[in-house]
């Protein structure tokens, strides 16, 4: 059992516990409730920042916070007790439809939409983790590669095709084109501590190449005569890629 | 009188002349607007990118640019990041730049839907009318702009701040409550860092975080990162989860598009109101182009009989801030020549420009007679009055946009059909562009927790049917209604600024925003009921309208 599972039991024996300790149709208005008790914690929090926190070195600043806190927690309260007395519409149990026009029209059964929206959710906390360990440079393509391969089922060839369109796109036309410093600001927990450690730049020597290709493809663009090695190289790459794409849709046809 | 007109439409026909390929400083200023184009072009597709952040970047290559020349490159990619910001609103549910977000409400639900050529097709016209009626306002409003701006205060300002944060209720879908308590979220995010008046920090959570992880929120929290994250994130699980492209039943016909530019024509009173309602919120210095089209929004709901489509693909949704968000740039111009006040943060780097060319806003702007640089007019050189340069800046709003929105329908077909590529292929490339995106305008790597923190509220508020939209106006309103406050009570003292007539008559409209929908929906409500009651009598006998 993968660990998706296990956390899908759990949660629905949680809630069959809940359904069965709490009135009937209370369970189900649980999560609207719980979200809607947010805003009045939050403008209570802020009404007493105001009140004794920041607000007892400068009064000044505090009065927008206030005159906002007071009215919004009221109406906050409102929105509890809106969420209290509604039937709630129970999203979860409605199957979803999906292109219903076409004959082959896919319903989501609850379990499954539920289990693909917590794979989707790890998967953007993924993305920030690759981000913040490896930096933006390295995490670019490789987590693009990943998803391509494991969450959009893609065969190898597009999976690196994916990458290496994203390390171009990212490290060599934002990073070594435009200098938006993601190499500097994003560089990442973990490579920045093996950088420091062995003093070897590693996020620069990983997207230097990128950085060179994309100037090649800058400067064509710019002068469509211009041609040299990098350009003539490139174009092959785009001519044999092209041939065996074509190849594998014969083979697969 | 007849002198003045003469030199006027003299300036206005010179203006014009002076951008256009028929002479040597023509054809340079022609190429320079060609090439703002083509960068403006790219910046408001890529997510998070805005006008500013490309006018930052394009400065510096205008120090050895003559004057018409280098307002001709800044102003022509100034002018289209607006115009193609929704394209990435209307086909990924990601603004293109942060004031394009009041498209998506209604553009990506569209596109969803199978319709993202007409969606395209409208926002991008309605753009160009936009566009060309607040170049249309600049000329026109150049002799009678100072009484205008003079009439309006910092009380006035504040009481339009409020005026935009109680239009959320009509951007809620008919829930007010939630609607007002998603506005005070907003303003209460808007709070948060340095206060603007005292430089108190608050609301940064140092004692829980430490100083040095919260400094990133110290002059605000960053309005890019919160929309990417509270309308992309959500998008992407939900793209992820159903597993099909954006559009779910396919991308529909390229005729879509022609549908969408009928729709502007259809609606055209709507599109002229909202014009006018940009160029007229762009005129009004700090307000900039996110309250302008989150107010047309607005207004577009309001004025329309069929509430509940909003938010679901109403084309009106989409038109009202596609046209606001493109007049406001002709309207913003107004205070920064006429005063050198500029009306919003492009703006503010545009009279940059001016002082790089050696500039002054204000009369000399608007003489059409004496060259604004009478120094190296001495010298010989080229040099255009300065009405005429004004009327350059109105032309190359004008042509700058003719030449994107061409642009754009050449490929619409081609943008259309990048929704119905499968989400999977997808979802990775926006994702990183999101946290780019969030990254990007203030290079802070904090950001990104932001991204991924307002993804998750988003998400829930999404599933819990909080509206979104009213969060993203109180956070863009919050500062501007907080500072106005504060000038407010200093100038006119504590309560007498409320008796100003002009914020008398903010607070009436204000009052009859916040009433009436909840009069409309009672008298609605009491429609049905007796067409109910009309259907249960049976035929023959008077129904309760007969006993009157």
């Amino acid at each position: 059992m993968g660990s998706l599972d296990r956390l899908m039991t759990v949660r629905e024996s949680v809630e069959d516990l809940l359904k069965k300790a709490l009135p009937p149709g209370v369970a189900d208005r649980l999560p609207r409730v719980a979200c809607a008790l947010f805003f009045p914690i939050l403008f209570a929090w802020i009404i007493w920042e105001s009140l004794f926190g920041f607000g007892q070195s400068s009064s000044r600043s505090a009065v927008f916070p206030l005159a906002i806190g007071i009215p919004a927690l009221m109406l906050a309260l409102g929105g509890v007790a809106l969420e209290l007395r509604s039937r709630g519409q129970r999203h979860e149990n409605v199957p979803i439809e999906v292109e219903p026009h076409l004959e082959d029209a896919v319903t989501l059964e609850p379990g499954v939409e539920r289990r693909r929206t917590i794979a989707a959710m790890a998967w953007i906390v993924g993305f920030y983790l690759a981000i913040w360990l490896l930096g933006f440079m390295i995490a670019a393509p490789l987590i693009t590669l990943l998803y391509l391969r494991i969450a959009g089922k893609e065969g190898w060839p597009i999976a690196v095709a994916g990458g290496v369109f994203s390390w171009l796109f990212f490290d060599g036309l934002f990073d070594g084109y435009l200098h938006i410093p993601l190499s500097e600001r994003l560089d990442g927990l973990f490579v920045s501590k093996i950088e420091e450690f062995s003093g070897a730049a590693i996020s620069e020597s990983f997207s230097l190449p990128a950085t060179w290709l994309v100037g090649h493809i800058m400067a064509l663009i710019k002068n469509p005569l211009y041609f040299d090695l990098p350009v003539i190289v490139a174009l092959v790459s785009i001519l044999l890629v092209r041939r065996i794409l074509r190849w594998r849709a014969r083979m697969s046809a | 009188m007849v002198d003045y007109f003469g030199a006027y439409f003299g300036a206005l026909f010179g203006g014009l002349y002076n951008i256009l390929p028929f002479s040597t400083h023509g054809e340079a200023a022609f190429f320079a607007l060609l090439l703002g184009v083509a960068i403006g072009f790219a910046v408001g597709i890529l997510p998070g990118l805005g006008g500013a952040v490309a006018l930052a970047l394009m400065l510096p290559f205008t120090f050895n640019m003559e004057a018409t020349q280098a307002f001709a490159f800044l102003l022509g990619a100034n002018a289209v990041v607006a115009t193609t910001g929704d394209i990435t609103s209307v086909l990924f549910g990601v603004p293109g730049e942060g004031i394009s977000a009041a498209v998506i409400v209604d553009g990506h639900p569209m596109a969803k839907r199978g319709e993202a050529g007409r969606a395209l097709g409208a926002v991008l016209m309605s753009s160009l009318v936009g566009a060309i009626f607040g170049a249309l306002v600049l000329a026109l409003a150049i002799p009678i702009v100072r009484p205008l701006v003079l009439a309006l205060a910092s009380p006035e300002f504040f009481m339009l701040a409020l005026l935009g944060i109680t239009f959320v209720a009509t951007l809620s879908g008919g829930n007010m409550i939630k609607g007002l308590t998603i506005g005070a979220f907003g303003l209460a995010l808007a709070m948060i860092g340095w206060d603007p008046i005292q430089g108190v920090p608050r609301f940064m959570l140092e004692s829980v975080f430490g100083q040095d992880r919260t400094l990133f929120l110290a002059d605000g929290i960053n309005f890019v990162a919160i929309t990417v994250g509270l309308f992309a994130i959500p998008e992407m699980i939900d793209l992820a989860v159903k597993g099909t492209g954006i559009a779910e039943r396919g991308a529909g016909k390229l005729g879509g598009v022609m549908e969408g530019v009928k729709d502007t024509f259809r609606h055209w009173s709507l599109v002229l109101r909202c014009s006018a309602l940009g160029a007229y919120i762009g005129i009004i210095p700090g307000l900039g182009g996110g309250p302008a089209q989150w107010m047309a929004y607005a207004h577009a709901v309001q004025s329309s009989p069929n509430k509940e489509r909003f938010g679901k693909g109403a084309i009106e949704g989409v038109l009202g801030p596609g046209a606001a968000n493109n007049s406001k740039e002709g309207g913003s111009l107004i205070p920064t020549i006429a005063f050198g006040v500029p009306g919003s943060l492009s703006m503010a780097i545009l009279l940059g420009a001016f002082i790089i060319q050696g500039l002054v806003p204000g009369p000399n702007m608007l003489d059409p007679h004496t060259p604004i640089r009478p120094d190296m007019a001495a010298l010989g050189e080229f040099v255009p009055s300065g009405l005429e340069l004004t009327f350059s800046f109105v032309w190359i709003l004008i042509i700058s946009n003719i030449i994107t929105v061409a642009v754009c329908f050449l490929f619409l077909g081609y943008l259309a059909r990048i929704t119905e590529v499968r989400g999977a292929l997808i979802i990775p490339f926006i994702l990183l562009l999101v946290y780019l995106g969030g990254f990007a305008t203030k290079n802070s790597p904090e950001d990104l927790i932001l991204v991924l923190v307002f993804g998750m509220i988003g998400w829930l508020m999404m599933k819990y049917d909080w509206p979104r939209a009213p969060l993203l106006l109180g956070v863009v309103l919050g500062r501007i209604a907080e500072t106005n406050l504060f000038v407010s009570t200093q100038a006119y003292g504590d309560f007498a600024w409320l008796a100003r007539p002009g914020v008398i008559i903010i607070g009436l409209i204000m009052l009859a925003s916040l009433f009436y929908p909840m009069f409309q929906d009672r008298r609605e409500r009491r429609r049905q009921q007796h067409l109910a009651a009309m259907d249960q009598q049976p035929l023959g006998q008077p129904g309760p309208a007969d006993d009157c």
